[in-house]
């Protein structure tokens, strides 16, 4: 048996290696992506002074530090019972509409852009985000300027880009000075005014290509699965709180609910061979590693959230969801690399609304702290820029946390990026040489997803998932991912 | 796709591709450049974003050998180049699996320069909160009793997921580190003056990029009382914008900490928790902040009596060692022998 690694694999968040196995005929014997990494957050938050949580926990990522930082902060507000004053409220939210903005354009760029803004041939040394600044120099540059202009802005709410300080449990750390949110609002118009130059170029520069719309349409890139993602009250995916919705492989509502009963609807699943469990929707129940209506296997971030939104919250945002809804004229959409696609809708819906949230009054307002109640048990959820993020503590009177849950967005698509690197190394096996483009191809597969290892690997006690075997049509052990 | 790009007119001039005279990255190498991470979440990787446009100035100067957040060369491109062949291996993260330790030593010998980058590499970082348990406790934490490491069905051993270290270590008890780069992640300025001292003139061995002075020094919360009556914590209190916190009562180790990050928490309402690492006359930073905190609590009058109160006033400050140790655990306190647990991991200082 001949073995192929693809070790580190690249431009993504955290450590993986996939291995190919191939038989003497050269088939795909299996597929194997590994996290080789572990820092044990589940051990060390025990014991911590719960309001620094938020802090604690944004260590599990850097790339989505705030992600982790707000969901920690609303699990703390439950805990305590508070009720979080507008001023403080609104703060989060711009804050936190600016870093999905940051973050996916920061994928769409810098760690998948790569592949589909550089010739599909470019040398394995040019294709990063040089290659891509030199490529495409005005348009990197301005990515480069205006994402700056965003971390700026997470900093003067944050305190810090990376690892901000300023969620506490009912709140925030101080009020926003005026002087501040004048100079946020110049950022946000920035912000949207990119977005909109993204999506000029996407529809200019990008989609009429054949490469493209082969990834975006090819049956080895289709993968039926049911969504989960949040929405507001009129069904617009909402970032920061709302209801969690999930929909069916075949566009059936199966529940809206509070984070709370949300999370109760997701099990684990423990296999025998392996170390651990993996998310499905308990209602449907686990049938294996297969996708489709009949499997519990679900998937989250930006592509499941447009799947189960009604419509988009802001203008131009709403214009991009009806044009991805057309070109794939099917609701909802399977293909993967719709990803990508989805990500730049959500990227302009989160320029517009920090746009409008740098407008409101509000925001400076004096009132940043809740009145706190006893420490006590509270779930948090945020949509974090790959999808859904819990977090769920349970502290003593002390206020010290004495047990953490967490289920993060990697985590349950941890079935879906399995599912999809095996259809990619299946498409690519086939073709036979397995030089450097067609092993690129392998990591676009999971790469359409944005994953962060570092966040799947370092939560979910006792809960996260460690091996992936993936079963043949006759039952077979086919394929399996471990880490 | 980019052959298909080529043939298309382009839109506009601006987008064309290829269009080398007006690229913001002219490409002149003059320093070979590796970023690694260990046991890290990635925020160092991104921390370089925050140079914002002077990021493509550096880019500019310096040819990327390995960075696998961002580029695709893989481990193989490493272990091909000769030794001392990358100028300066920029290394974040704590080591906690064998696997890191192995790309710490090769990056070693692949280069002339190593820069311990970040909180994690330079003193074990929060990670290293995890040395306060056995390993075996953390794996049955994550994964429940019995967890063995495991090749894929078919699989070579050597094709199981690397073993846990007996505990979580900062780089330098690895591998010989030539600077460090302190922080949680590295604030931009210190990146800036990294980057200017690697591209231009070296400082001696050792040297870290932050301040020898402490953080207080570039705080510009007024400090008045000195002296500490109450203990709070952050969400017990919206403190005063103007007063030095620890004078409000909030637990700030400004004192004890480096400077270089322009006080950004406590700028923000929040006290410092140490990620730039101890001043170069702190020693343990948890030890020296608690012997300040000693020295400024007071409580009633003098004598026997005030020593009860001030304990008492001590006595509010809860879980000590996450407080006073965040980010330096595994590079101030050694692992004992009954926390090792086996294993060939090295507890101790760097």
């Amino acid at each position: 048996m001949k073995k192929i690694a693809i070790d580190p694999i690249t431009r993504l968040e955290g450590h993986g290696k996939i291995l190919l196995y191939l038989d003497e005929e050269g088939g795909l014997k299996g597929a194997v992506l590994q996290v080789p990494e572990l820092r044990g957050f589940e051990r060390f938050c025990r014991g911590r002074r719960a309001e620094e949580m938020p802090q604690i926990t944004e260590r599990i990522c850097g790339v989505c530090p705030e992600a982790h930082h707000l969901a920690s902060a609303k699990a703390l507000d439950a805990a305590y019972g508070a009720e979080v004053p507008r001023a403080a409220r609104l703060q989060r939210e711009l804050f936190y509409n600016t870093y999905i903005f940051s973050d996916h354009l920061l994928h769409l760029v810098f760690l998948g852009g790569p592949d589909l803004l550089l010739p599909k041939d470019t040398p394995k040394s040019e294709r990063n985000v040089v290659g891509v600044l030199q490529a495409w120099p005005e348009l990197g540059k301005e990515v480069v300027t205006v994402r700056a202009r965003a971390q700026r802005v997470l900093e003067l709410i944050g305190g810090k880009a990376i690892h901000p300080v300023f969620a506490l449990p009912g709140g925030v750390a101080k009020p926003l000075a005026k002087k501040d949110q004048e100079e946020i609002q110049g950022h946000a118009q920035v912000m949207v005014k990119l977005s909109q130059r993204m999506v000029a170029f996407f529809h200019e520069e990008m989609l009429p290509d054949p490469e493209l719309q082969s990834l975006l349409l090819a049956e080895e890139t289709r993968l039926p699965t049911h969504y989960l993602g949040t929405v507001d009250e009129e069904g617009a995916p909402n970032f920061y709180h709302g209801k969690v919705r999930a929909v069916s492989a075949d566009g059936d509502e199966l529940f809206q609910l509070d984070p709370v009963g949300a999370m109760a609807r997701i099990a684990e699943r423990a296999e025998p061979w392996t170390y651990v469990k993996f998310p499905y929707l308990k209602d449907i129940g686990w049938s294996g590693f297969e996708g489709g209506s009949r499997s519990g296997i679900y998937r989250v971030g930006p592509l499941a959230r447009l799947n189960v939104a009604e419509r988009m919250a802001t203008p131009l945002a709403q214009e991009e969801f009806e044009r991805f809804l057309d070109f794939f004229g099917e609701r909802p959409v399977h293909a993967t690399f719709a990803y990508h696609w989805a990500r730049l809708a959500e990227m302009v819906q989160a320029a517009e609304a920090a746009a409008a949230l740098a407008q409101d009054e509000g925001l400076t307002g004096a009132d940043v702290r809740g009145r706190l109640g006893q420490p006590g048990e509270g779930i948090g959820a945020v949509e974090a820029a790959r999808g859904t993020l819990f977090h769920h503590y349970r502290l003593n009177e002390e206020g010290l946390v004495e047990w953490v849950n967490l289920i993060v967005a990697t985590t349950h698509n941890a079935a879906g990026i399995g599912l999809s690197v095996k259809q990619m190394a299946e498409a690519v096996v086939r073709q036979g040489n397995l030089d450097q483009e067609l092993l690129n191809r392998v990591e676009m597969a999971f790469r359409a997803y944005d994953p962060c290892l570092a966040c799947a690997t370092h939560f979910l006690p006792g809960d996260t998932p460690l091996v992936v075997e993936i079963y043949d049509a006759d039952g077979n052990p086919k394929h399996r991912i471990a880490r | 796709m980019t052959e298909k790009l080529e043939g298309m007119s382009p839109r506009s001039q601006e987008n064309s591709p290829r269009t080398s005279d007006l690229s913001p990255v002219t490409h002149h190498p003059s320093l070979k450049l590796a970023v690694y991470w260990t046991g890290s979440c990635g925020g160092c990787d991104v921390s370089f974003l925050e140079l914002g446009a002077a990021l493509l100035d550096v880019l500019s100067k310096v040819e990327i050998v390995f960075w696998p957040a961002l580029v695709d060369a893989k481990r193989a491109d490493v272990e091909a180049l000769p030794a001392g062949a990358i100028d300066v291996a920029l290394i974040n993260g704590t080591l906690r699996t064998e696997e890191n330790r192995e790309m710490a030593e090769l990056l070693r010998e692949k280069s002339k320069l190593i820069v311990a980058y970040g909180a994690c590499a330079h003193l074990g970082g929060i990670p290293g909160l995890a040395n306060l348990s056995q390993r075996e406790e953390i794996l049955a934490a994550v994964f429940g009793d019995g967890f063995r490491p495991t090749p894929p069905p078919g699989g070579s051993p050597e094709d199981a997921p690397p073993e846990l270290l007996a505990a979580a270590l900062p780089l330098s008890a690895a591998v010989r580190v030539d600077y460090v780069v302190p922080g949680c992640p590295p604030p931009p300025g210190l990146i800036s003056r990294t980057f200017d001292a690697l591209l231009g003139e070296l400082p001696p061995t050792g040297h870290v990029f932050a301040s020898e002075k402490a953080l207080c020094e570039e705080c510009p919360r007024t400090k008045e009382d000195r002296r500490l009556t109450k203990v709070v914590r952050p969400h017990e209190l919206l403190p005063d914008p103007e007063k030095c916190l620890l004078d409000q009562g909030m637990i700030c180790l400004g004192p004890v900490t480096r400077g270089g990050c322009d006080a950004a928490c406590p700028k923000a309402g929040m006290p410092c928790t140490g990620c730039l690492g101890p001043t170069p006359n702190a020693g343990d930073q948890g030890l020296a902040m608690l012997s300040a905190l000693a020295s400024l609590v007071r409580a009633g009058e003098e004598g026997e009596a005030a020593f009860a109160s001030e304990d008492k006033v001590l006595d509010a400050i809860v879980d000590p060692v996450g407080t006073f140790h965040k980010y330096a655990l595994p590079a101030t306190w050694k692992v004992p022998s009954s926390l090792r647990g086996g294993g060939s991991g090295r507890g101790g200082r760097p």
